[in-house]
């Protein structure tokens, strides 16, 4: 009897840790705090037409999306987050914010090095099915923001 | 009757408990190569996808100026396999490539030989579409905007505004018509960057605006920057022979832009205007429309006004748009849309 509870105990708490315990969040409000508090000339929320367009992601894929970007400088800051719908669509979200970060650098790399640098410290996050990627110089000002909201 | 494991085989079994719980909390966190800070995770950045969406190859002979803030994005390859673009971006090179391309365009010098005013910089060349009553926001819903990081501002602005219709671009910092023509670099579409003339059929556009050129004057000479804006648009038209090609003049810089991209033999009022005279030139021959948005902006020299410029020198490049000059670009647009 004994083993029996000890083995459903073991079931039960790997179940609990696989089961990723992410707080649910309105990205609305994370792009709204980053437009806020980042120090950011005239950013406003590009909405979700232009993200699906320029990062090609499937509209399926996407709970819900938040994007701020402004119109200042060669490459304009640009703040990205998803909610995917499931942990294979996340994956596909990764990708696409991978390779929009990787299209920048292209673009920026023998043509404007400071924003190339700037490219380079940038990454994708991820948390839980959550997606973003902060392609700016204020990047980790933004990821900051994005992670406490998890909290 | 219960049953009382021996001593050590509970403390054996308290033991494997702890173990798969913490063997279970680590599988469970995905650790990337390049993780971050404690508390999220992070992918680690690829290298790049495709050899073919590399970034252009400075020229050797550019000076690192030039390079850095012109975005030389030569063409010089010697990876060329068509062998067709030799030229160095210096002029120097300009002068010393096919001579019957280097000389100056009609409508820089007059009759006798004299230079043409400043001021007559910015006057239409010869078949541009003249200015009509403004047409619906709808003329715009079949059309596609190609261009470099200036038209990456009117999609911003685009996107903020929504005052083009349906109009999609595909645009991408530091694109020119040759970078885009050898295919070292083109606009993302569908998520993935593709030539243009597998793009712009995808998007269903019949209208195709082009606006190009400051990376090109950087990169080739006037022969090369005409052969390769023309075997672009003949690229495009073969993919969708249906589309109407609306070619945009280069807009104009600021005199107040990066001391090295203005008042050089490359960048200045009067390379631009000879430019944009070969591009109506171009647009003549072929039957495609020329618009001369340049007018909308240029000051009497021939040069952008502050109010315009959203990267004044001497750290900007003094070429890209503020919101108001967008407007005034979109507001031309809808007052110069061809009337046949």
């Amino acid at each position: 009897m004994k083993k029996i509870v000890l083995i459903i105990s073991v079931l039960m708490l790997c179940l609990c840790a696989c089961s990723p315990a992410v707080k649910d969040v309105a990205l609305k409000d994370v792009s709204e705090k980053i437009m806020s508090d980042v120090a950011l000339e005239d950013p406003f929320d590009i909405g979700s037409e232009w993200v699906a367009n320029t990062y090609g992601v499937k509209v399926e894929d996407i709970k819900q999306c938040a994007a701020v970007v402004n119109m200042v400088g060669i490459f304009p800051d640009e703040a990205v987050m998803f909610e995917a719908i499931d942990s294979a669509a996340a994956d596909r979200l990764a990708a696409r914010c991978e390779s929009r970060l990787n299209d920048l650098k292209s673009q920026a790399e023998n043509y404007d090095p400071e924003s190339y640098a700037t490219f380079k410290k940038c990454k994708v996050v991820r948390k839980g099915n959550y997606v973003a990627v902060f392609i700016s110089a204020k990047t980790e000002e933004m990821q900051r923001i994005f992670e406490e909201s998890f909290k | 009757m219960i049953y009382k494991a021996p001593r050590n085989k509970r403390i054996l079994s308290v033991a494997l408990l702890l173990l798969a719980t913490v063997i279970c909390l680590s599988g469970c966190i995905t650790t990337y190569p390049d993780e971050g800070e404690e508390g999220h995770e992070s992918y680690a950045t690829v290298s790049k996808p495709d050899a073919n969406s590399s970034a252009p190859v400075i020229s050797q002979d550019v000076s690192d100026e030039q390079s850095v803030e012109v975005g030389t994005t030569s063409d010089e390859p010697s990876d060329e396999p068509s062998g067709d673009v030799s030229e160095a971006t210096s002029s120097e090179s300009q002068e010393s490539n096919p001579g019957e391309q280097s000389e100056v365009p009609s409508g820089l010098i007059d009759a006798n030989g004299n230079e043409i005013p400043v001021a007559d910089l910015i006057s239409d060349p010869e078949g541009t579409v003249p200015k009509n009553a403004p047409v619906d926001a709808s003329y715009f819903d079949d059309a596609v905007f190609i261009g470099d990081s200036i038209s990456q501002m009117l999609s911003y602005y685009e996107a903020r505004y929504d005052e083009l219709g349906k109009a999609q671009f595909l645009c991408a910092q530091s694109l020119g018509a040759g970078s885009s023509l050898h295919n070292r670099l083109n606009p993302v579409y569908g998520g993935e960057q593709r030539r243009l003339c597998e793009s712009i059929p995808m998007t269903g556009a019949k209208k195709v605006y082009v606006m190009l050129g400051v990376n090109d004057l950087g990169s080739y000479n006037y022969y090369y920057c005409m052969k390769n804006f023309e075997d672009l648009m003949l690229e495009i038209l073969e993919a969708a022979p249906d589309v109407k090609i609306y070619v945009q003049s280069m807009t104009p810089i600021s005199v107040k832009g990066s001391t090295y991209l203005t008042h050089t033999d490359i960048y200045n009022a009067q390379t631009i205007k000879r430019y944009n005279v070969g591009l109506a030139e171009l647009c003549r021959e072929h039957g495609w429309y020329y618009l001369n948005v340049a007018s909308a902006y240029a000051d009497e020299y021939g040069y952008l006004p502050d109010e315009c410029v959203s990267d004044p020198g001497p750290k900007g490049m003094g070429i890209h748009f503020t919101y108001d000059a967008c407007k005034r670009w979109i507001e031309y647009l809808f007052t110069h849309a061809p009337q046949d």
